[in-house]
């Protein structure tokens, strides 16, 4: 029996269309180190019977196209000598150029109209290995000019631009640095969920269409992307099964866990906590408002009050420079302030433990 | 081709330095392997181009390992301190040691991004680990045979050595094993005689967590919290079985209180006045028929608090 490594998805190196420094606003697609990559196309199909004179299926119901992505993607750092932080394409670098190619730029909302469309991204780092699982959405168009993802062999140059021609290594915690609403001290770990409302949008097909299509119509004049100064007369996608996707609102959400400490001080007799913990003695309820604010160790967001002072919305990751720290918060979105909304105590024999949320939100100043 | 012959040294661990104990006392072992612990892989692999595999890992790094040692008693029967000091360090539960080998540095930078191989002052003065937490001692004496303490260690370094260290004066006493005939036992007032095995162990369960860092500090790839979850005393006994009325002395397993377990190995003393009885254990062969008992020291959550709760020194 021949050698067959065909099979195997280490010989392969995953193309995604994005979008980098120098490209056009459709993208291209770039090489990055993938996990796992889960391509989930959907055509709607269900058997419609009518007074038909025959039980079988004479009918189908044939509807809309989904194309959905899922893709995990680690997050590394490149090896020691190796300052330029961003020579691993990892999780992080495939985050931020898939969110260039959905945006005009940093801090712009404004989105292009490329697929693919990230709906969702969930960056996961713990005290063990830290990676980011992407849902990406299109249309389904098998004519796209440009796929959204391509094969490629290992080559020098492949390699390479991957970033891997000098090995990586996996980002561990103490390459990690965190404040979310505060709760920064015995995070054991946390999970920063991005989630981008988008809607499907099927239209009817305008009459007269532009072109005639002799066999499963081309994705419009321009790879996907349709043109609102140029394409207005078109009939571009309308009629066909393939969706328009829109982009809505953008919300962030810190979610992880955190070890309590709780301190017996000898001298006053009084438990304290750290970690925004205080079982009191004295005092397991506050009485009023006033009370509840002033309560020491409790810098976590009380319920019944809204305390703006509490800012912080951050992750970082520790460059290799180690002089300098990168957000892991995409430079598109500037969400700086969070407040906590859920806190969950387990306590037990074991290590005590406080399950936290914290929602993100964005001011001017 | 050529063949060398040459003489040459190797260190042995006979000649090489012994182990010191809280910088002032010497220890002589018989087996250590207390050191840096740290899992470095390549396990993983991604849809990266080749089969190759180009990612490591480097995980968080603790102390730990092993030692064994016979303690010895000098002309006046007294023990070294460095012995002292292991069995208060396992018997308190927030007692450490530090221990310096002058063999084993230690690396206090993150190690994926250093050099394995260092000609750094600071990295070779680091030979004194000063955080061990000694998570289980066993002293156990068994007939004709030397008293020997096993120790299980676990810790980390918080401060790294950056000096060179002062080495203690060497000694200049004699000393002896400790053997079975230094050894007595009793259980409610009365001489084990049939006894020839005997364990004492105290046994912690530690915990050693991994945080991410928060913002504004300096990270580091070391364990730096080490906590011990509970601590419990552990004894197993062995007796032949010399007639019918060893029955009376055979564990159905239960609460024994006042039965003051209590023995000495040479000047190192130990006393359980209530137990736990786990049922013997005893096989019944054409040679000498041996039972083994086992169990545990009955205690409140706060005894671990007194220091010297199961072993004293006369």
């Amino acid at each position: 029996m021949p050698l067959n490594n065909d099979f195997y998805g280490v010989y392969k190196i995953i193309k995604v269309k994005t979008k980098k420094s120098g490209d056009t606003s459709s993208g291209s697609q770039h090489p990055y180190i993938i996990q796992q990559f889960d391509v989930k196309t959907n055509m709607e199909t269900q058997a419609a019977f009518y007074m038909q004179g025959q039980p079988l299926t004479r009918v189908l119901n044939i509807g809309n196209i989904s194309e959905t992505y899922n893709v995990t993607s680690p997050l590394l750092v490149p090896p020691s000598g190796q300052i330029d932080q961003d020579y691993v394409q990892d999780g992080r670098i495939l985050l931020n150029d898939i969110l260039n190619l959905q945006y005009q730029g940093s801090n712009s909302y404004i989105p292009n109209n490329s697929l693919p469309l990230m709906t969702s991204a969930k960056i996961d780092v713990t005290n063990n290995e830290s990676k980011i699982t992407f849902t990406l959405e299109s249309d389904g168009d098998p004519n796209n000019a440009l796929n959204i993802y391509n094969f490629v062999p290992g080559t020098d140059s492949n390699v390479t631009n991957l970033g891997l021609d000098q090995g990586a290594r996996v980002a561990r915690n103490y390459d990690f640095y965190v404040d979310f609403g505060g709760i920064k001290y015995y995070v054991e770990n946390v999970s920063l969920d991005l989630k981008l409302s988008t809607k499907k949008l099927n239209f009817l097909g305008a009459y007269l269409p532009e072109d005639t299509y002799t066999g499963v119509p081309y994705d419009g004049t321009h790879n996907g992307t349709w043109n609102p100064g140029t394409d207005l007369e078109k009939a571009s996608y309308s009629g066909y099964q393939f969706p328009f996707i829109a982009v809505g609102g953008i919300e962030a959400t810190a979610t992880g866990k955190a070890t309590v400490a709780i301190h017996y001080d000898s001298g006053t007799g009084t438990l304290t906590g750290t970690n925004y913990v205080v079982p009191s003695e004295n005092q397991p309820a506050y009485s009023n408002r006033d009370a509840l604010l002033a309560a020491s160790n409790v810098t976590a967001q009380n319920t019944g009050t809204f305390n703006s002072t509490i800012e912080s919305f951050n992750i970082y990751l520790r460059h290799v420079d180690n002089t300098s720290n990168i957000s892991l918060i995409p430079a598109q979105f500037n969400f700086t302030k969070g407040i906590v909304s859920q806190k969950n105590y387990n306590f037990s024999a074991d290590v005590m433990t406080f399950d936290f949320e914290v929602k993100a939100y964005y001011t001017t100043s | 081709m050529f063949t060398h012959l040459n003489r040459s040294i190797a260190l042995t661990g006979v000649l090489s330095p012994p182990i010191i104990v809280n910088g002032n006392g010497y220890l002589k072992t018989s087996s250590y392997s207390v050191q840096v612990n740290q899992e470095i892989n390549i396990d993983h692999l991604y849809l990266q181009g080749g089969p190759g595999k180009a990612v490591a890992d480097f995980r968080n790094k603790n102390i730990q390992g092993n030692m064994s040692f016979f303690p010895r008693i000098n002309e006046f029967n007294s023990l070294e301190n460095s012995v002292i000091d292991l069995i208060n360090a396992g018997q308190y539960y927030t007692s450490k040691v530090s221990l310096t080998t002058l063999l084993l540095p230690y690396n206090p930078g993150i190690t994926a991004e250093g050099d394995p191989f260092t000609i750094s002052s600071s990295e070779i003065n680091s030979l004194i680990f000063d955080t061990c937490i000694v998570k289980k001692i066993t002293i156990k004496a068994k007939e004709n045979e030397e008293v020997k303490i096993d120790c299980e260690i676990i810790g980390q370094v918080d401060e790294p050595n950056i000096s060179p260290i002062s080495i203690p004066n060497d000694e200049h006493e004699i000393y002896r094993k400790l053997t079975w005939l230094d050894c007595f036992f009793s259980r409610n007032g009365s001489q084990m005689e049939n006894l020839y095995d005997v364990e004492i162990s105290i046994i912690k369960e530690m915990d050693q967590r991994i945080f991410l860092f928060p913002v504004g500090s300096a990270s580091n790839d070391s364990v730096y919290n080490t906590g011990v979850k509970s601590v419990s005393v552990n004894f197993k006994y062995v007796e032949r079985i010399t007639s019918v009325f060893d029955l009376f002395s055979y564990s159905f397993g239960g609460f024994a209180d006042y039965i003051n377990f209590s023995g000495k190995f040479g000047p190192i003393s130990f006393n359980l006045p209530n137990v736990t009885y786990k049922i013997s254990s005893q096989n019944l062969t054409p040679d000498i028929i041996e039972r083994t008992t086992e169990g545990f020291f009955k205690i409140s959550p706060i005894t671990p608090d007194n220091q010297n709760f199961v072993f004293t020194f006369n």
